[in-house]
């Protein structure tokens, strides 16, 4: 839950946000550059967040099978295919005698010309339901990322513009979360492939001093001698 | 001869051959026929009839060419009762994909699955093969318009234009020469499809109960691909196109006959 994962379509991009702090206990911080990014295909990527062997586990399964597709069949499955695999997977384990709490976000640009939108973002929550949206987000961040995602996002989105957004978003948390996201790592998925971005930091916040004032006392006003 | 080891399928002979393999190969060089051409704007199947009985009950039968998925449709050759077993087979797993991965399976991607199905009565189980040679028309995001062929041995390739059944290879003989790669559209491949059909069936002359021709073509616009079967009517107007062609060749023929012998004298 105190785990950001965040996505925003744009024009022909997609861009991927998490923070990178693993926290125990509810209140340690042990690690403050994890990654939730697990690669499906050369356009494909996988956010994933929740019960952190869960995590590993479902990601890496979803992930060789995958690969595995594509080292049997000789083509790519496209971002929809493995959004929907995902999902598959998750709602068949649940089924079952070992379900994962993982929360997940699939994002993909599709390089077959068949397809209308190529820029693709799906969110697939821990019961195994999936939606798709051009603003998608898990854990406590949600308050944050969509409602100001509803504010600040257009259609032709430029990558500019989305990191804006984001820069906005990450401010928000590191003003309003307990659990502080230090840093938060971005990617981007396009025509190109997989990239990463550099890190965004939550904005200094800066706090006026106390004033002087609060340091007298009802005491100190007796005094008018002095 | 070697025919102690006929007897289980899945055994080699001394000379390295599967003989059940082969046996079902001429069982299926017996049966009906079965051409596919790859055209540029859509495929064609083309099968022949064997059961010509004016006593069949005619509903909606069709006993060659079968719809598997949306995008994928089939030409059987060979023994139909096995042919019925695979053409189910064939159906579900086109849609478990569609189950999973909600968008249809690549065409490869379905007879790559049915073929290693195939492969397994050739070397264990101790079952015979399925004596069917498929032909699959499809069309798919990947690769577009695609003709494949599969054979009772589990193998499968793509093709340009080919045929299984009776007198195949004169049928082939007869594509290779005929066929022109990336520049046939649907309407050539359909006249050589009957022409192809008229040389090779035993028949003198060629009509619409005897065969079946099936036709696929994707709209990209709509992202829709429809398979159809031509009705009696267009096959009959396909024949006659090729008869017409055929008497103007003969009438031709015998003028440049009549004009050298005239020569001569």
């Amino acid at each position: 839950m105190v785990e950001s994962i965040i996505g925003i379509r744009g024009k022909d991009f997609v861009v991927l946000a998490q923070d990178a702090n693993t926290t125990k206990y509810g209140i340690l911080n042990m690690k403050f550059d994890t990654n939730r990014l697990f690669k499906l295909s050369e356009h494909c990527a996988m956010l994933a967040a929740g019960e952190p062997g869960d995590v590993v586990q479902f990601s890496e399964y979803v992930g060789k099978n995958i690969q595995l597709y594509k080292m049997i069949n000789g083509i790519e499955l496209s971002p929809y295919a493995c959004a929907n695999f995902t999902r598959h997977e998750m709602a068949t384990s649940l089924r079952s005698r070992n379900s994962f709490l993982a929360n997940l976000i699939v994002a993909g640009y599709s390089t077959n010309e068949h397809d209308q939108q190529r820029a693709q973002l799906y969110a697939i929550d821990y019961l195994g339901a999936m939606v798709t949206s051009n603003v998608v987000a898990h854990g406590f961040c949600q308050f944050f990322a969509l409602a100001i995602g509803d504010r600040l996002w257009k259609e032709d989105l430029t990558v500019q513009e989305a990191l804006a957004m984001l820069q906005t978003i990450v401010n928000e948390m590191g003003k309003r979360m307990a659990a502080y996201p230090h840093c938060v790592f971005v990617r981007i998925i396009d025509a190109k492939g997989i990239r990463v971005l550099d890190n965004m930091y939550p904005e200094k916040i800066i706090v006026t001093k106390p004033s002087e004032l609060e340091l007298q006392t009802s005491a100190d006003m007796m005094d008018i001698h002095s | 001869m070697a025919r102690r080891y006929d007897t289980r399928a899945t055994i080699f002979s001394p000379e390295g051959r599967l003989y059940q393999v082969e046996y079902a190969l001429e069982a299926i060089s017996h049966s009906g026929a079965s051409l596919g051409i790859l055209a540029d704007d859509g495929v064609v199947l083309a099968g022949e009839k064997r059961n010509i009985s004016p006593l069949l009950d005619d509903v909606k039968y069709s006993e060659k060419i079968y719809k598997i998925h949306d995008d994928l449709c089939c030409s059987v050759s060979g023994i139909t009762s096995d042919a019925n077993v695979l053409i189910n087979e064939l159906r579900m797993i086109g849609q478990r994909y569609l189950l999973t991965y909600q968008e249809p399976a690549p065409i490869e991607y379905i007879v790559s699955r049915l073929c290693n199905i195939k492969q397994a009565y050739t070397q264990y189980g101790g079952k015979r093969p399925f004596g069917v040679s498929f032909l699959y028309m499809g069309w798919d995001k990947h690769y577009g318009y695609q003709l494949y062929q599969s054979d009772p041995s589990g193998n499968f390739g793509g093709w340009k234009a080919t045929c299984v059944g009776h007198n195949s290879q004169t049928a082939i003989s007869i594509l290779k020469q005929e066929y022109k790669i990336g520049e046939t559209k649907l309407n050539d491949a359909l006249r050589l499809a009957i022409r192809v059909f008229s040389k090779t069936l035993d028949t003198t002359k060629l009509t619409p109960e005897k065969i079946e021709i099936a036709v696929l073509q994707h709209d990209d616009k709509t992202n829709q691909t429809t398979i159809r079967m031509l009705k009696d009517d267009e096959l009959t107007a396909l024949i006659k196109q090729y008869d017409d062609e055929q008497s103007k060749l003969e009438a031709d023929r015998q003028k440049q006959q009549a004009a050298s012998t005239t020569d001569r004298k």
